[in-house]
């Protein structure tokens, strides 16, 4: 799931935050989601397993995971609202262009409701 | 034991007027695996020879899991196993019957342990020694070492001659095994990739002296290759804290710095720079830049490092 570049200029600690906070934020991980064992992920990425322990350490400080060596790793964070806000912030410039679009082209609301209600339709089939 | 498994303070070693050691001063804690790098004879294996006892020092001292290098060498002996370059098997026993005998003179030897590696790895147990491929006997050997239950592992150049496989394995069991418990690995290798992977620390000798020393993570963190737009002035730029190098050329300089990457980054923008880029370098750029390696003029030593 995970994969480091020891050759890389960046520390392989920051490697790995960077993409388990990635699987975390973009929901590939999900809380209560475990994390591997500092061992079982050292050895198989073939990193020190000090390594893999201060990169949970630095996810545990930010909040996105809660844990200890005894009783394992686990994602506590879940995405907040603000991202499904985001979505919609992305979605929005493209409603906003079919409305102009269909307004030109002489459609009626309830035309271009009955021609979005149809096109989902045959999306979902 | 929580606190430093190896302590050595001003560790020395002339042969006549060759320095092979200079004045080595390390405190490495338990649960570490410390890279012990450089070039062929820059004086890894006589450090790795002075800790276990097997040649006394010049000048310094040391102790081993608390034991003095000098006067307590047989208990360190007991307590770490030390995998030499020159793996010296016994080439005519099978290798069941080689782990029997080698066994045979360790207390706390546990044939499960070689058991279960050599039968991960597919070794064949009533194969001769010989008649092993090198990736084969390195791992014997390596699953040997384990059966004593060391605190210390201590490895020279462990993965020399081998395929890819074979080290992918061996780094592999070495990262696993140091989780477990109050281990420490020292692995001396001219392999700075593998020093990379595996280390959390890591000093890199050369001509016998520390030429870099430190956690890894924190090494890469703080050297940093900038590169600076513009007309900058040189020779101050060389003097400022944390600047190791200056190299202009033509418009472009690059300033290479082992701390503090971001203000000097600043400084160099309000010294002049009309743009300023950060690269991360990896310990084979830092080692070349710290030795002045310049390209196309190829030195023996820097030659079998990289």
């Amino acid at each position: 799931m995970f994969h480091v570049r020891p050759e890389s200029g960046e520390p392989i600690y920051q490697q790995l935050v960077r993409q388990i906070t990635h699987a975390i934020t973009t929901g590939a991980m999900k809380p209560g989601d475990r994390l591997p064992t500092v061992r079982h992920l050292a050895a198989e990425l073939v990193v020190n397993p000090n390594t893999v322990a201060r990169a949970y350490r630095e996810l545990d400080q930010a909040g996105l995971v809660e844990g200890g060596p005894r009783k394992g790793t686990f994602v506590t964070f879940a995405p907040p609202a603000m991202l499904a806000q985001e979505r919609r912030k992305r979605v929005q410039p493209h409603i906003d262009a079919l409305i102009a679009e269909s307004r030109v082209l002489g459609f009626s609301a309830e035309e271009l409701k009955a021609m979005m209600d149809k096109a989902l339709a045959q999306d979902g089939e | 034991m929580n606190g430093a498994v190896i302590e050595t303070q001003g560790l020395s070693k002339t042969f006549g007027t060759v320095h092979a050691v200079e004045n080595i001063s390390w405190s490495i804690r338990s649960g570490c695996i410390f890279g012990l790098a450089g070039p062929n004879g820059a004086g890894k294996t006589t450090t790795i020879k002075m800790l276990l006892g097997m040649t006394r020092p010049t000048a310094g001292t040391g102790s081993v899991l608390g034991h003095d290098i000098v006067r307590e060498s047989v208990a360190i002996r007991m307590r770490a196993a030390f995998i030499p370059e020159d793996k010296l098997l016994y080439d005519d026993m099978s290798v069941r019957s080689f782990l029997y005998f080698y066994g045979s003179f360790f207390p706390n030897w546990d044939q499960r342990v070689a058991a279960r590696f050599l039968d991960a790895w597919k070794v064949p147990l009533e194969r001769t020694v010989k008649q092993l491929s090198k990736g084969m006997r390195a791992k014997l050997v390596l699953a040997a070492a384990l059966c004593r239950k060391p605190h210390v592992l201590f490895m020279d150049e462990p993965t020399i001659d081998l395929d890819p496989a074979s080290v992918e394995e061996i780094l592999s069991l070495i990262a696993g095994w140091v989780s477990d418990g109050d281990r420490t690995a020292v692995f001396a290798t001219h392999r700075l990739e593998e020093v990379e992977r595996i280390c959390d620390r890591v000093t890199v000798l050369q001509d016998g002296r520390e030429v870099l020393d430190g956690g890894v993570d924190d090494i890469k963190e703080e050297w940093k290759s900038l590169r600076a737009y513009g007309e900058i002035p040189a020779d101050e730029v060389r003097g400022w804290p944390g600047v190791h190098s200056v190299s202009p050329a033509g418009n472009v300089a690059t300033v290479v710095v082992w701390s503090q990457a971001a203000e000097i980054a600043g400084k160099l923008q309000a010294a002049g720079a009309t743009g300023v880029e950060a690269d991360g370098m990896n310990l084979r750029e830092i080692y070349l830049t710290l030795t002045n390696y310049k390209r196309g003029r190829l030195d023996g030593a820097v030659e079998s490092l990289v």
